[in-house]
């Protein structure tokens, strides 16, 4: 099974929401695992998370990652 | 005094006279601009209890003492009087380049009184204050006005236009500029269609004073070079507010057929991403903006095509959420519409959208109304939105506003009508969510989303629903009951912090969507005026104007308090009947428990009056001593 390597980065907004909350922002994951999937091996509820971003694309939940990769998680603080 | 302008604009449309005042330099220091211009001159100048359309009712125009400077996203400009929808303090404000090019011609702000004999355009250019007759443009489009009188008068215009709604006094009509910007709430178009004023043209061709003009050149290139480096940058822009449409509709809020529930099975047809595949032209950003969040499209429909901005979230929410419209094409189409109508895109969907559940209902009968309507049919819509904004058959009620007009057509209907205060609800459903629906109840022009957002703290909540939210494998089957208490320190933050953008005349997404620092605020904002403000000064600046705008209310509104707080029945009364939410909602008895919580940590009494020791607290004792006449 191949394994990649993703790094989360977090805006200041999102780090401060999750401050209680126990995660990790380097992971090593099969390849083929969802955005969705990550959140959760990342210990981020997916629903603290309002966008995933990779370089300029929008990444959606059911998105699978297959390659070593840096994803930018911002907070759902600003609304409309 | 470097960074303004210096000059306010007076003009009494009623006899003509102009006068140039100096800005006074004691408002520029309690209440450094923008918002905190329009609240302060609203309290001093307002004639009290008058009616919204009496022609003494002002019209302020304030900008702030960072527009217009070239930092980043410094293009705000404020809109406020007495608001036809509410009766009470009313500010809006909108992005684009006006409030610049206004402070290159020379003002901070200009306040119209009086009402013009007939219709007419105010035109500033630098140093001439023109009143020009308008009478063969009334009744014209916005979008066509603007496109017209940027032919008449030359690119170097930027125009504000009202559509007929404004003409008609529809009690949300909207401020339209730059072919899709909006000053969209309260009513304010209507204030400027009692005045008889079309539209108001600037050209302002001088510079603005800073007081370190190298040292803010740097610092502004520095911080753009910050914003081009924060996580997220490149991400943000593309689908800008419309990237939100998802994670709403995922956490159970987003207002679905006059908000009867908050999930929608369509809103992939409808997001952001729909926005980009489908529509999208060209990105379009206002005044020296780094994240040009605005989508300039194409759309074709059933019933023609159009060119439109956006559609944003709110819009996407209202028009393809709460009236149900199926594809975006359609959304932008109906956006199109209220842009064109000069109607607040936001209270037309709310209000029409109540019509429809009037007429299932059998409240409403096909021959009161002229036709059948239905939730998701674009022609129905665009028929409710132009009897709304023409005020012909139907269209003179809901041109009141869904509380005003439930008030006449009775039989229950105002128990769904959604909004507090008379203004419409916008694009979050809360039954679940004790924070926001605190901020709407609370929020001092009617319910906005730009007062306060708190809804992913909401949903993050407890660490308890965390874990909750965890274990269901990502996979949102059903949010825990929220646990009502606590959520009114967040939420007063947040109104502070919010409309704090506002008092600066900047943009606040760049700090709420991409983190980016205060330090930077503080520091441009010294070496535009030559003034120490710290970050924590500025928020209590925010704080004096959240209290001063609700002495104006409380002055403007016989009787106003508690009771008009409230959220409407069916946010109260009914569950959500499907998605993460369902079998939710706030008790009215945990409603009182916010709203307790809310007024006591705010210094109000149980009845939502600020106290006179907290106005004093907060520097407003001219205000305690009047209001406790």
């Amino acid at each position: 099974m191949t394994e990649i390597r993703v790094r989360l980065r977090l805006t200041p907004h999102l780090e401060d929401m999750l401050r209680e909350v126990p995660h990790r922002l380097d992971l090593v994951v099969p390849a083929g695992t969802t955005v969705r999937g990550l959140l959760q091996e990342a210990g981020i509820p997916p629903l603290a998370v309002y966008t995933v971003i990779q370089g300029r694309s929008v990444l959606h939940g059911d998105d699978a990652l297959s390659n070593d990769t840096e994803l930018t998680l911002l907070a759902p603080v600003a609304g409309g | 005094m470097k960074g303004y302008a210096g000059t306010i604009l007076r003009l009494d449309l009623g006899s003509g006279r102009i006068e140039k005042q100096p800005l006074p330099g004691r408002l520029a220091e309690d209440y450094i601009g923008g918002r905190g211009f329009v609240a302060r001159l609203m309290w001093e100048e307002l004639p009290p209890g008058i009616d919204p359309f009496d022609p003494a009712n002002p019209f302020i125009t304030a900008t702030g003492p960072m527009s217009g400077h070239l930092l980043p996203a410094s293009g705000k400009t404020h809109f406020g009087s007495k608001s036809p929808a509410t009766g009470g303090y009313a500010d809006s404000n909108m992005g684009g380049h006006f409030g610049p090019t206004l402070k290159y011609a020379g003002y901070d702000g200009l306040v119209l009184t009086g009402a013009a004999a007939e219709p007419s355009l105010l035109v500033i250019d630098d140093e001439s204050v023109e009143i020009r007759p308008a009478g063969d443009l009334w009744g014209m489009g916005s979008l066509t006005l603007e496109k017209r009188l940027k032919e008449d008068f030359g690119e170097d215009f930027e125009i504000l236009t009202i559509g007929p709604a404004g003409e008609n006094l529809v009690r949300f009509a909207c401020i339209s500029h730059d072919f899709g910007r909006q000053a969209g709430r309260t009513g304010i178009g209507a204030v400027l269609g009692s005045k008889k004023i079309k539209a108001v043209l600037v050209r302002g061709t001088g510079s603005l004073e800073a007081h370190d003009l190298e040292g803010l050149f740097e610092a502004a290139k520095k911080a753009f070079a910050a914003i081009r480096e924060k996580p997220g940058f490149l991400g943000w822009t593309p689908e800008g507010t419309a990237g939100i449409t998802n994670w709403v509709n995922e956490v159970g809020a987003f207002p679905t057929r006059n908000f009867q529930t908050s999930f929608s099975d369509h809103y992939e047809a409808i997001n952001g991403k729909a926005v980009i595949e489908r529509l999208k032209v060209t990105d379009k950003g206002c005044f020296c903006c780094p994240t040009p969040c605005g989508k300039y499209g194409r759309t074709r429909t059933s019933l023609g095509r159009a060119e439109v901005e956006g559609p944003e979230f709110e819009s996407i929410a209202l028009l393809g959420g709460c009236y149900d419209l199926q594809t975006i094409e359609d959304v932008a189409y109906a956006n199109y519409l209220c842009d064109e109508l000069g109607l607040d895109s936001i209270s037309g969907g709310v209000v029409s959208a109540w019509a429809v559940e009037c007429f299932e209902r059998g409240i409403l009968s096909r021959e009161e109304i002229g036709r059948e309507i239905r939730f998701g049919d674009l022609e129905s819509l665009a028929y409710l939105l132009d009897l709304t904004a023409h005020r012909k058959g139907l269209g003179d009620p809901l041109a009141e506003g869904s509380k005003r007009a439930a008030g006449t057509i009775g039989q229950g209907s105002l128990d769904f009508a959604i909004q507090v205060k008379g203004l419409e609800w916008t694009g979050y459903e809360c039954r679940n969510a004790p924070g926001m629906m605190l901020s709407y109840m609370t929020a001092d022009v009617g319910p906005h989303h730009n007062r306060s957002w708190v809804l992913g703290h909401d949903v993050v909540g407890s660490a308890a629903s965390v874990h909750d939210l965890i274990a269901g494998g990502g996979e949102v089957k059903k949010l825990p009951k929220a646990v009502v208490g606590g959520q009114s320190k967040n939420v007063i933050a947040s109104q502070h912090l919010r409309p704090a953008f506002d008092l600066l005349g900047v943009c606040r997404l760049q700090f709420m969507e991409l983190g980016f620092e205060v330090e930077h605020y503080e520091e441009l904002f010294r070496l535009c005026t030559g003034r120490g403000l710290t970050w924590q000064g500025l928020l209590e600046t925010s704080e004096r104007v959240w209290n001063l705008t609700r002495s104006i209310s409380l002055r403007e509104i016989p009787g106003f308090g508690r009771d008009d707080d409230y959220p409407p029945a069916r946010l109260m009364n009914d569950p959500v009947p499907n998605g993460p939410n369902r079998g939710h909602c706030l008790s009215r008895e945990e409603i009182d428990q916010l709203l307790d919580e809310y007024y006591d940590a705010r210094g109000w009494d149980r009845q939502g009056r600020p106290t006179a020791e907290t106005l004093k607290r907060l520097g407003l004792e001219d205000v305690a001593e009047k209001l406790d006449r």
